[in-house]
């Protein structure tokens, strides 16, 4: 094992704390002094000037802020005793740069020491959030130093089976073919194997109800929803479903506020926006109904007649949607399979949406929010009560 | 200072506004506050009263006079 670590780049940490991470104290769940590590951390990058142009290195911050976790931990105050359940190892994504920290955190809270595997695709936020873990725990936090290991390495096998081996819980964030090579090493018995695995997600509106609101504030916050991660997030809808009564007028007024949106905020790199060319001609292909509708390539839409069930295998990113409209949301149901994680809403609609997923039984959809929320960073994600999930609950019966 | 003074201070400092331009403020209505404006604001307000805000409070904060009025009435604080 000790030769195998010696290739790891080390960004929190060092090799000495990896190889005693197999012996710390497990902690409490939401135990205070991680409670005032975060806050601690919150304050020192929502300090920092250089954090202050990532507005997901800022909602970060805000949400590992003592009021929010204190309010996240309130569920598992029911005088039951939790603790953490040992070493927790990541892969986290190369899509969404702040994930390692949001990983890092779940484990953290629960009471696990954690070593993270980062990609190798160089994020200055994950810079900006590793620098800031290293000032805390000099600064006042060296007792949880032996808990965090943030962590680089070329593709290895060896060292992924070593770091496996460490391992209580494995997080695995990614695609389904990260998550495959990395499942090629195996567990611990007892290891939980946790998969983050590629999701789609959509939007609702009802027409009617959109028409009463504000498109421009609503325009925002699709945008922050979709382009602000190239839609590149599980959670950004790539597909938009309208009902209600006044749809043509919706749809003309919602796409010309997000236009405008896009034309002040978004920047597209060439090879994405040659890829939406692309996108189309090879729906069309088996769907000859679609019909494409885009003034420049910053925002495409591709109007589907009905909802195809294969749709999703088509979808794009950096600006690509679909759009449908239906009579009534049961027309949802062929959708909401398994891979379908979130869906954000404009309108009273909430309470249908959850009814139709109790009354078919669908599989997918494990988050249903309104529009402006699908990028928040939750406890509860793809169906999974990470602190409940993360931590062992010792029992009295 | 008073409750009011550091609720101004708070404004002034994150937004680089006049006292003035302050009092008129509301959410989006100039670029710095934005959502990230939002949360910077929000948490700084936590800090300088001492308090937690809930969620709903957080979406309801979309002007200078609002939050005051959300202050008042939800965490006691007397302006």
């Amino acid at each position: 094992m000790q030769q195998t670590f010696s290739s790891i780049q080390y960004l929190v940490g060092d090799r000495d704390i990896l190889e005693r991470m197999e012996s710390v104290q497990v902690l409490p769940l939401f135990s205070e002094r991680v409670l005032d590590f975060m806050d601690c951390l919150s304050k020192r990058l929502m300090a920092d000037s250089k954090a202050k142009k990532y507005p997901d290195v800022i909602a970060f911050a805000f949400w590992i802020r003592r009021a929010s976790l204190y309010k996240a931990s309130l569920p598992y105050r029911d005088g039951s005793q939790r603790i953490g359940r040992g070493v927790a190892f990541h892969i986290a994504p190369s899509n969404i740069p702040v994930q390692f920290a949001v990983s890092m955190t779940y484990a953290l809270t629960a009471g696990n020491a954690s070593v993270i595997r980062i990609s190798d695709k160089k994020f200055e936020q994950v810079d900006i959030i590793c620098e800031a873990v290293r000032f805390v725990i000099e600064d006042g936090y060296p007792d949880l130093k032996p808990y965090i290991c943030i962590i680089r390495y070329a593709h290895n096998d060896e060292i992924t089976q070593s770091l496996t081996d460490l391992c209580d819980i494995r997080m695995i964030w990614g695609g389904n073919r990260t998550i495959a090579a990395v499942r090629k090493a195996a567990i611990k018995a007892r290891c939980l194997d946790l998969g983050f695995a590629d999701r789609y997600s959509m939007a609702v509106i009802d027409s009617d109800d959109y028409l009463e609101k504000d498109s421009g504030i609503l325009a925002v916050d699709f945008y922050n929803d979709t382009y602000f991660s190239d839609q590149n997030a599980c959670s950004s809808p790539r597909l938009v479903v309208w009902t209600g009564n006044s749809v043509a007028k919706a749809k003309e007024v919602f796409w010309d506020a997000l236009e405008k949106v896009i034309h002040q905020k978004y920047t597209m790199d060439p090879i994405s926006g040659s890829e939406k060319l692309l996108k189309t001609a090879v729906c069309a292909a088996s769907h000859p109904g679609v019909r494409e509708i885009k003034k420049d390539n910053l925002l495409v839409r591709v109007e589907l007649p009905l909802l195809y069930d294969d749709i999703m295998d088509f979808k794009g990113n950096c600006g690509y949607f679909f759009e449908c409209s239906v009579d009534k949301l049961e027309c949802l149901v062929p959708i909401m399979k398994q891979d379908c994680q979130t869906v954000t809403y404009i309108g009273e609609i909430e309470e249908e949406l959850r009814r139709i997923i109790n009354e078919n039984g669908v599989r997918g959809v494990d988050r249903i929010v309104p529009v402006g929320h699908a990028a928040d960073i939750a406890f509860v994600w793809d169906g999974l009560d990470l602190p409940d999930i993360l931590s062992r609950r010792i029992g009295n019966m | 200072m008073t409750n009011y003074e550091k609720y101004l201070n708070v404004f002034t400092k994150m937004f680089s506004v006049t006292e003035e331009e302050a009092v008129q403020l509301e959410y989006q209505g100039i670029p710095d506050w934005d959502s990230v404006g939002h949360m910077e604001l929000v948490a700084a307000i936590e800090e300088t009263f001492d308090i937690m805000m809930d969620t709903d409070d957080i979406i309801d904060f979309n002007s200078f006079e609002k939050g005051k009025e959300l202050l008042s009435k939800n965490y006691t604080i007397e302006f």
